[in-house]
């Protein structure tokens, strides 16, 4: 299989367009097309969530189900990716919270948040050097939360607009660019700290 | 961040170096401002640098989670399940309303017989298989099962599996929805690829090289009818309600549960088929009275005529076992099935090619060591081009 590209859910092309226009009017093509054209993008992001294999598939089932028999009214391929990606969280979240409840110990867990897990591929480099470098990446990404973790993954990793963050995460643009912003002035100060720690440590 | 302790840096260095993964990730202006110095200050730690960032790119990854294709496929067919699902109960809901919309059933019911019609208007298999135009894809390197106009599976194993099953159609590693499968599919295998086939009644057929199939995707309550161009072996499951029907260029042969080897290529000028158990009944446009086989006979027709021997048949089907056994055969025929087993071109010299054989070769071989072999055993010498086509001599 090729290498999967890493522009989440991009549909821009006229090509889209018109098959979109399609997909509005209920045409079941369409309608797969764009089934097939989200369903792996939506179960990494599901997956990022926190969320099981198995009920990630099934969110992603029922929401693409509820699309299909209520012929919900999609301005733009945008708004139905959104769409999409905000269903499938709140589904998540729901079945998260469902399933909390019903446990017999009565302690609720806290919810699975976003986690952003790093693969170092298998390439030309040193499998002892790909283990120290995962971890560095993954040291630098422990210092956030997992809304920050989110933000950061959709804009670094996603190269997603500040606009389109606030869109899929529910809050502002410029509550977005703040919250990013936050999250890479907290992984600089935080080595600095560490930094001043070690001196302190060998300086007498 | 010291710039100094960077100036012996190499590039897997760099990419351990979390300040430099941090820039890499985030491209911060801080974290720019710092590297831009740190390379004006060592201008030679460019190289590295560069190679770390490229490194960078390849090999890293994350949250790289995507489902399988043969996964995707399971999704995809259990969403139309769940969609037929729940349309068939809305219907069933529907004609309770439909009582009070009697002015627009009415329109539905005077334009159905035209929806049927338009559906059960199929071609003829004969006439579907032989209008597709010729291509070239028995010179293609890939085995390839066209589903529809415009889905077609490339199968790049040497020897492809395909099956259909009840919900798809199973073809190596990928998945097919039967509903995206036009009334007609076709199987290509190529010169040089072998597949087995398992059709939706369960009948089998083992497909020899540079060999095509038309068959419906499901066959219909009357009849099982498939066509070739090219040679299979195939084991049909009794249906006595459905006859079986293999249709070529040249005859029909019409079955009822049995095993044989049909070896029909349009290209050769001589046919033939071989029973192994049950009976078959051969029809040719050429002949009024059909011909019925028994087993461990040969049917061999060429052009019009036509004779019936009694052959060991298991010979005939060695192939689907990578095996090929013949008996006085001529040096030119069995010239021509190597061609056609391993996709490659084999020139033979006129003065040796009427020279008749015996023996037994390994098509598991690769083709040097097969044609070392013949010439261990016939008065010939051969040498590989440098396009990797053979050219075959006699030996002087």
């Amino acid at each position: 299989m090729l290498a999967k590209s890493h522009c989440i859910m991009n549909v821009s092309t006229p090509d889209y367009t018109s098959l979109f226009s399609k997909f509005k009017e209920g045409d079941d093509h369409a309608f797969s097309f764009f089934y097939e054209f989200y369903i792996n993008d939506l179960y990494a992001y599901g997956i990022s969530l926190g969320g099981e294999k198995e009920v990630v598939k099934d969110a992603v089932q029922d929401i693409f189900l509820k699309i299909y028999f209520e012929k919900k009214d999609f301005s733009s391929v945008d708004h139905l990716k959104y769409f999409l990606l905000k269903s499938l969280k709140n589904r998540l979240y729901n079945v998260h919270k469902s399933k909390a409840v019903s446990t017999t110990t009565g302690i609720s867990s806290d919810v699975h948040g976003f986690s952003i897990t790093t693969t170092v591929l298998d390439r030309i480099i040193d499998e002892e050097d790909r283990t120290i470098i995962k971890e560095q990446i993954d040291d630098l990404l422990s210092k956030l939360t997992a809304r920050q973790k989110e933000a950061i993954y959709l804009r670094f990793m996603q190269e997603m607009e500040y606009e389109e963050i606030a869109e899929i995460m529910e809050m502002t643009p410029h509550a977005a660019r703040k919250l990013i912003s936050r999250s890479l002035k907290r992984m600089r100060d935080d080595e600095q700290l560490m930094l001043i720690c070690f001196f302190m440590l060998i300086l007498p | 961040m010291q710039i100094d302790k960077y100036k012996n840096y190499t590039a897997t260095d760099f990419l351990k170096d979390k300040d430099f993964i941090r820039w890499q990730l985030f491209h911060g202006e801080e974290d720019s401002l710092f590297w831009n110095d740190a390379l004006e200050k060592y201008p030679v730690l460019g190289s590295a640098m560069e190679e770390a960032i490229a490194l960078y790119k390849d090999n890293i990854r994350f949250n790289d989670f995507s489902m399988s294709d043969l996964e995707i496929s399971e999704c995809v067919i259990s969403l139309q399940n769940q969609i037929r699902h729940k349309k068939k109960r809305r219907n069933s809901k529907r004609i309770v309303v439909g009582i009070s919309a009697i002015a627009a059933s009415i329109a539905i019911i005077i334009s159905l017989p035209l929806l049927f019609n338009k559906n059960n208007h199929v071609q003829d298999i004969t006439t579907f298989a032989q209008a597709i135009p010729d291509n070239n894809d028995l010179y293609s390197s890939d085995t390839k099962l066209i589903v529809s106009e415009n889905n077609t599976v490339v199968l790049n194993n040497k020897e492809s599996s395909i099956q259909y099953e009840e919900d798809g159609i199973k073809a190596d590693d990928n998945l097919i929805l039967k509903e995206e499968s036009a009334p007609y599919n076709q199987l290509i295998t190529p010169y040089g690829k072998r597949s087995v086939i398992t059709f939706s009644d369960g009948t089998k057929a083992w497909v020899n090289a540079g060999s095509r199939l038309v068959y419906p995707a499901e066959f219909n309550k009357g009849k099982r009818e498939i066509y070739v161009d090219g040679e299979i072996y195939i084991e049909v499951s009794e249906d006595k309600k459905r006859p079986f029907v293999i249709k070529t260029s040249q005859m029909d042969i019409e079955v009822l549960g049995t095993k044989f080897n049909v070896s029909a290529y349009e290209a050769d000028k001589t046919n033939s088929v071989v029973l192994l158990s049950g009976s078959v009944s051969i029809s040719s446009n050429s002949r009024n009275k059909n011909i019925i086989l028994k087993p461990d006979q040969m049917y061999s027709g060429i052009e019009g005529s036509h004779t019936v021997e009694n052959v060991d048949a298991s010979v005939y089907i060695l192939w689907t076992q990578g095996l090929y056994q013949f008996e006085s055969e001529k040096l030119a025929n069995i010239v021509t099935r190597l061609e056609r087993y391993y996709g490659i071109r084999i020139e033979c010299d006129p003065d040796i090619s009427g020279l008749n054989c015996s023996g037994k070769l390994d098509l598991k071989d690769d083709m040097n060591k097969l044609m070392d072999e013949l010439s261990r055993a016939l008065p010939m010498i051969y040498r590989q081009n440098v396009d990797g086509s053979y050219t075959i001599n006699t030996k002087s």
